[in-house]
């Protein structure tokens, strides 16, 4: 095989994985007690190891294919989790160096957290845009599904850097 | 960042502007319904997988629980099939009466739709697996079994409907109180709704039922939409306004009603 068809059957893998996540995403993680956002795992593992340009785009690519089942945040998911990426990337070049499970910790923390916070800026922005309310930044902060999401993301992304160091070990 | 990471962000901060101030756009609508109908087949199977998956934990869990309320069931069905033959009755007598004055019949025609997806940790919108070639059309109403407002039908593909609920920030119900006949608006919060806009010198009270009064020419009248909470009244505003609590959980149901016309 040339290197074309590989990349080219490569891009189309992706393509095809990055749908049935965002599928996985709409219909069954949502709608259940789990609460997970797989997008914001995805790009907090890939700033983790460092694939920024990868970071970026599949934070916005996720953000743009879950925005989907939404309708007032379309468009303004892929946005979030764009600039998301960019605050972390950032954040993880001048505060932390390697994915140590000290990281993840704090990685998680500050992912989830700015996931929300952003969410509610640009969602209140547009909102106010449109119709001249501001939302409460309580009903984005104020839940149990915030703590649930924060633990469920840190057990995540340990079990895939555990999973990936025992890889790396055989 | 690197150059090639800051040329990235750039132009995807802009496809991200462009996507949000000209959603409207026809090509870009075009891509969404295309993308729509790539995901849907992926909706589809996990929401099966899912409801599959919820039901038969949660009957595993609670396994107590129907026993006790099938016996409970048993008991309350015998006394339904009592009710079941008088309601017959009246229904027959109801019947004869409205034809005897020259009463229409209310009839409502709806649709039985599943939900296959959901936002993030919210319940401003949700997709149903009922779309254009099942009649349904924008600005529909979608309610729950108990005849409780849900929300409006949005955006209508092929196959498949976007809901906003009545959550949203930008759903707006003209609605009155069942008993007290108050007027008002009801406005959603995002997580929550307001009885907005009544009258300073009428004070509904905490527990009555407010339905919609169809008012708007937008919500049908006489749907229940849920019970005041608090009544919130200050000598600086204009008008009253009250908290509303829902009567139905919107992350609980896994069907809906849609009203193809009245």
């Amino acid at each position: 095989m040339n290197d074309d068809y590989k990349k080219f059957l490569l891009l189309t893998g992706v393509v095809f994985l990055l749908i049935a996540l965002a599928g996985f995403q709409i219909s069954f993680v949502n709608l259940s007690f789990l609460n997970l956002n797989l997008f914001l795992i995805l790009v907090l593992y890939l700033v983790l190891v460092k694939n920024n340009s990868k970071a970026l785009i599949f934070a916005w690519l996720g953000g743009f294919l879950t925005g989907q089942s939404s309708f007032s945040n379309s468009g303004i998911n892929s946005l979030v989790l764009l600039i998301l990426a960019a605050v972390l990337i950032i954040f993880y070049k001048t505060a932390l160096l390697i994915p140590k499970t000290g990281n993840i910790f704090f990685i998680s923390i500050a992912g989830v957290a700015l996931y929300h916070f952003l969410n509610w800026l640009f969602v209140g922005f547009w909102t106010l845009f449109k119709t001249g309310a501001f939302e409460n930044l309580g009903s984005y902060f104020l839940n149990s599904g915030i703590l649930i999401e924060l633990a469920s993301t840190i057990l995540l992304l340990s079990i895939i850097f555990k999973f990936k160091t025992n890889i790396g070990n055989v | 960042m690197a150059k090639n990471n800051l040329i990235i962000f750039f132009v995807l901060l802009l496809l991200s502007l462009v996507i949000i101030f000209f959603g409207q756009n026809q090509i870009i609508l075009l891509f969404k319904h295309y993308l729509n109908e790539i995901l849907r087949p992926f909706e589809v199977v996990f929401s099966k997988a899912g409801n599959w998956l919820f039901f038969w934990q949660s009957a595993v869990f609670n396994i107590k629980n129907i026993k006790e309320s099938n016996s409970r069931l048993i008991s309350e069905n015998l006394d339904f099939y009592n009710k079941l033959a008088r309601l017959s009755q009246l229904e027959e007598e109801n019947s004869l009466l409205r034809e005897k004055m020259g009463l229409a019949q209310k009839n409502i025609n709806t649709c039985l739709a599943n939900v296959i997806g959901r936002d993030f940790q919210n319940n401003r919108s949700f997709l149903i697996n009922k779309g254009a070639k099942d009649g349904i059309a924008v600005n529909m109403i979608v309610i729950s079994k108990d005849n409780i407002i849900v929300g409006r039908i949005v955006d209508a593909s092929y196959n498949t409907s976007k809901v906003r609920t009545i959550l949203d920030t930008q759903s707006r119900i003209a609605a009155i109180t069942a008993t007290s006949k108050i007027s008002g608006l009801i406005r959603g919060l995002g997580s929550d709704i307001i009885f907005d806009l009544i009258v300073k010198d009428k004070q509904p009270e905490i527990g009555e039922m407010v339905v919609s009064s169809g008012t708007d020419g937008i919500w049908p009248r006489g749907f229940i939409i849920g019970k005041i909470k608090d009544v919130k009244s200050q000598d600086n505003q204009i008008f009253n306004t009250a908290d509303i609590e829902l009567l139905i959980g919107l992350q609980d149901f896994n069907s809906v009603f849609i009203i193809l016309n009245e």
